[in-house]
């Protein structure tokens, strides 16, 4: 966000805050122990959350890579586009004419 | 406006796995492993959610490249994706399955670890789904409360 935003300081501090709290609440929980679930057993439950969502990243990243090889390839054996010769002196009159013709305003 | 040099994608990656790895360390730094659980219980999880996620995405890809092969005159191109999907895939199971006793869980069938892989795949995403809502949500809300900097820029050129 203040990487990428330009003067986003104050949107970034709420989304920060939001973070540390929920890194907070995740840090208690897996140090004490409640009524219904003991603080080692969310801990197991955090580790196996973690693990899942590598897991996914690691198999879409997989997936991605499969489909887009084939796509790479295909696209690779294309001929490349013929480029075309650049505007010539007369051509280049011509398109400053045109726009010298439609620049304008009430000033 | 002051032009800044943008970060890299590596920068943002690791920006993304930054809170993972805090997690990680502080947990093990405080309370050390946790016990009876260890790799053996991880591994059969990241297995069973990698492939299981490939496949949902591997399907969902799969249309998509019946509409490139007919865009772009390749027929044969969503049975290329297929053979690929699939020798990607096969060598995954290969690979995981080489790591140790997995796959089954504490499930007694594979149809039922089938059914669990599923449902706890959805789960996640859609837990992944709701953060994402909300970070975007507070976000916008911010930005839309925030005074429009197109008015503070006037304001600015008013009272220059």
């Amino acid at each position: 966000m203040l990487a990428y935003g330009d003067e986003r300081v104050n949107e970034s501090r709420y989304l920060f805050g939001i973070s540390l709290g929920t890194f907070l609440f995740l840090m208690c929980a897996m140090n004490i122990d409640s009524t219904n679930l003991s603080a080692v057993e969310f801990r197991e439950y955090v580790w196996l959350s973690i693990a899942d969502i590598i897991g996914i990243i690691i198999g879409l990243i997989l997936s991605i890579i499969s489909f887009a090889s084939v796509i790479f390839v295909y696209e690779r054996s294309l001929p490349t586009p013929k480029s075309i010769e650049p505007p010539n002196n007369q051509e280049l009159n011509k398109v400053t004419q045109v726009i010298k013709n439609n620049l304008g305003g009430d000033e | 406006m002051v032009e800044r040099s943008k970060p890299s994608t590596k920068v943002v990656i690791i920006g993304l796995l930054f809170p993972v790895f805090l997690v990680i360390a502080v947990d093990i730094s405080m309370n050390g492993q946790i016990p009876n659980f260890g790799v053996d219980e991880l591994n059969p999880r990241v297995a069973n959610s990698a492939l299981t996620a490939f496949i949902l995405c591997t399907t969902f890809l799969l249309g998509n490249m019946f509409f490139y092969g007919e865009s772009r005159k390749r027929p044969l191109a969503p049975i290329f994706g297929m053979a690929t999907a699939v020798i990607v895939g096969i060598g995954a199971t290969i690979f995981f399955i080489n790591q140790g006793p997995m796959l089954l869980e504490g499930n007694g069938s594979v149809r039922a670890q089938l059914v669990y892989n599923i449902s706890h795949t959805i789960i996640s995403i859609i837990a992944l789904l709701f953060s994402l809502m909300i970070t975007l949500g507070v976000l916008f809300s911010t930005i839309t409360h925030s005074d429009s900097k197109i008015k503070t820029l006037d304001n600015r050129r008013e009272e220059e």
